[in-house]
């Protein structure tokens, strides 16, 4: 399993602290029994097994986001609704071999209850495989709302040389949801993700994606986060093969009473390979953000570039952000920075806005607009059917 | 007609008190174009951001009357609004706006209601006109823009945004000769009489291009001697070090 932090040093182990746990009601054997049907032989197996690890933990007591209210939604059957192309399946019925891979990129996730709750409980799940060297110009939308689903699992697998977009919008009116997605990209192969999260006043809100990139693979994560609720978001990219590229450039805005909790881990343990976190934020009200962003250079990375930046805007007295960057290099000879700027309204930039006519209002809206504009943008660019409305939100 | 009418205009930091502007009375009438020299850090671009509203400052007495209006409570947006206009020592740099977009929508603001279409071929006219290329028009406002071209930019937007009051603020420093020419030439094109024009500097090269009615010596806080373009030859030549204080006695 890839842990979030796994810090080893010749023989030096890192010591893990203690998991404090929440008592809150969980699922009971019944509801695994009602979830696991109808299930291929192989899925069968894999989440009895999780089943088993998941019995054991309680829901994690986080430090910084309260999860304690939240209630799970009531169980459903494995959804069987059809995907319309060639190259997708449910995930329920995969084989052995391909359960083997799923099984291959376990993760630890935000909190591995979490975790195993996705893989166990999901509602929907689709396993998208794009052959060697297909390259596909439409993305491909999983919508929570349009497929009615509180619970998902998705594993992607882009065949060498193949290219996939993708669309994730767990935007919905559902008060509880959960994301699992793992992804491998094999040689040379390219993966353009679009994530949007637009989360209601009362939503929880949970994502755990998980990226395994081979030689030379390219994958670009646009992470858009706004609204309300509770956010917790996780996305780990391992580079295993040389010269792969991996982008994590997520843009967010807390307002209301939202707590929006986002966690990128850039993990390289190849030659010459490139990580990139840039983070972009804007938080309001009483809204509150964390933004952790670890560049993960391990023994291996020789000439590997790893960088991790986030800029974040407060503009109330009772907003908060908190910036965690980490910057861990177990190799010499790679280039690794990492910055963190949080900052309030520039007042000159307003005043500079305003003396051409524009209103106090209007100037800090082209201000937000403008501090998001670069990577909506590329968002719009890349997904031109898919971001509509997006710059409305942002501004 | 009466555009701007300062009198005993004092005004203080809000940070820490301290007083920048110390009795400063100017009037403007349409038509005219009045220079304000004075050496670093005699207040000249305080007076320029007061008179425009920045909030950094607050008024402790006198009036700035504009159009026979007291405008002293007024706000940036609603100064700007009345017809002034401000270019910028150092106009600021905002990624994520581009200064097509940010000029049409301040130019709505501003009851200009001609088509979008329309402003976006006087933009590209202007640019051409002023010598900057079209794509400045369509790259976020100012940013990585050189000296030069955030200055020529800054008068681009005058032209366009058509104020009654354009308060240039040292538009000349950190330009070549071309440029200056070039920005010389631009200012004495937006002059008309149904405007007025302040022109903010330390240095008479400016001058040497284009012929201001007036000439008004800035030290300190306020205004110490008025007169002709040869005020301006004057400091030239023998600078501003004199005791001013028997000028302004006088």
């Amino acid at each position: 399993m890839e842990k979030t932090l796994n810090l080893e040093h010749n023989k030096y182990k890192m010591v893990s602290p203690l998991r404090r746990e929440l008592e809150i009601p969980d699922y009971r054997d019944r509801d695994f029994l009602v979830s696991s049907e109808p299930l291929g032989n192989a899925m069968s197996v894999f989440v009895s097994n999780r089943y088993s690890e998941y019995r054991k933990l309680g829901f994690p007591r986080w430090k910084r986001v309260d999860i304690s209210k939240m209630v799970l939604p009531p169980v459903s059957p494995k959804n069987g609704k059809h995907y319309p192309d060639p190259y997708v399946k449910p995930i329920k019925w995969l084989t052995s071999e391909e359960v083997e891979l799923l099984d291959n990129l376990d993760f630890e996730g935000s909190d591995r209850k979490l975790l195993l709750l996705g893989d166990i409980f999901f509602d929907t799940g689709y396993f998208v495989s794009v052959p060697s060297g297909i390259h596909l110009k439409e993305p491909y939308i999983f919508n929570r709302e349009e497929m009615n689903s509180s619970i998902s699992s998705n594993l992607f697998v882009a065949g060498k040389g193949s290219k996939m977009k993708i669309v994730l919008n767990s935007t919905g009116r559902g008060k509880w949801s959960l994301q699992n997605n793992r992804f491998l990209l094999k040689r040379e192969s390219s993966i353009d993700l679009l994530v949007v999260n637009g989360l209601s006043k009362s939503d929880f809100s949970f994502l755990n994606n998980f990226y395994l990139l081979e030689a030379g693979a390219r994958l670009n994560v646009y992470e858009v986060s706004y609204g309300g609720g509770v956010l917790a978001s996780y996305h780990m990219g391992v580079a295993a093969g040389e010269e792969s590229r991996t982008v994590f450039e997520p843009v967010f805005m807390a307002y209301g009473d939202s707590k929006i909790d986002l966690q990128y881990i850039a993990r390289v343990k190849s030659a010459r390979s490139q990580a990139i976190i840039d983070g972009t934020g804007v938080v309001m009200d009483r809204g509150h953000s964390i933004f952790r962003g670890t560049v993960d250079l391990k023994k291996g990375s020789r000439g590997a570039t790893g960088k991790e930046h986030s800029s974040v805007m407060v503009l109330s007295r009772e907003a908060r952000t908190d910036a965690i960057p980490s910057l861990l290099v177990d190799e010499n000879e790679v280039n690794a920075s990492h910055a963190a700027t949080v900052g309030s309204l520039d007042e000159e930039k307003i005043f500079y806005l305003m003396s051409r006519g524009l209103t106090r209002e209007e100037a800090l809206k082209f201000i937000i607009k403008g501090t998001f504009d670069p990577v909506l943008g590329k968002v719009v660019e890349l997904f031109p059917d898919h971001s509509r409305g997006l710059d409305r939100v942002f501004a | 007609m009466n555009l701007l009418d300062i009198k005993e205009l004092r005004a203080a930091l809000r940070e820490d008190g301290k007083e920048i502007l110390k009795g400063v009375n100017l009037k403007v009438r349409t038509g005219e174009l009045h220079a304000i020299m004075g050496p670093n850090g005699s207040g000249k671009s305080t007076l320029a951001n007061v008179v425009m509203g920045n909030p950094k400052y607050e008024i402790t007495s006198g009036k700035i009357r504009f159009k026979n209006k007291t405008i002293n409570d007024l706000s940036v947006d609603q100064r700007a609004r009345l017809g002034i206009f401000m270019s910028f020592q150092y106009p600021q740099e905002i990624s994520g706006i581009r200064l097509r977009s940010f000029l049409i929508s301040a130019s709505h603001n501003l009851k200009n209601d001609e088509p979008i279409l329309k402003k976006s071929r006087e933009l590209e006219r202007l640019a051409d006109e002023i010598g900057i290329g079209r794509e400045f028009i369509d790259r976020y406002l100012n940013l990585g823009f050189s000296g030069g071209e955030k200055k020529k930019t800054e008068i681009m937007q005058m032209h366009f945004l058509k104020p009654d009051l354009a308060i240039l603020d040292e538009i000349d420093s950190g330009l070549d000769v071309d440029a200056m020419r070039s920005i010389a030439t631009s200012i004495r094109n937006f002059r008309s009489p149904e405007n007025g024009v302040i022109l903010i500097t330390h240095y008479e090269r400016l001058l040497e291009y284009i012929e201001p009615d007036y000439v008004h010596i800035y030290v300190d806080g306020s205004i110490v001697m008025t007169g002709g373009p040869e005020l301006a030859r004057d400091i030239e030549e023998r600078g501003y070090e004199r005791n001013w204080k028997s000028y302004r006695e006088a």
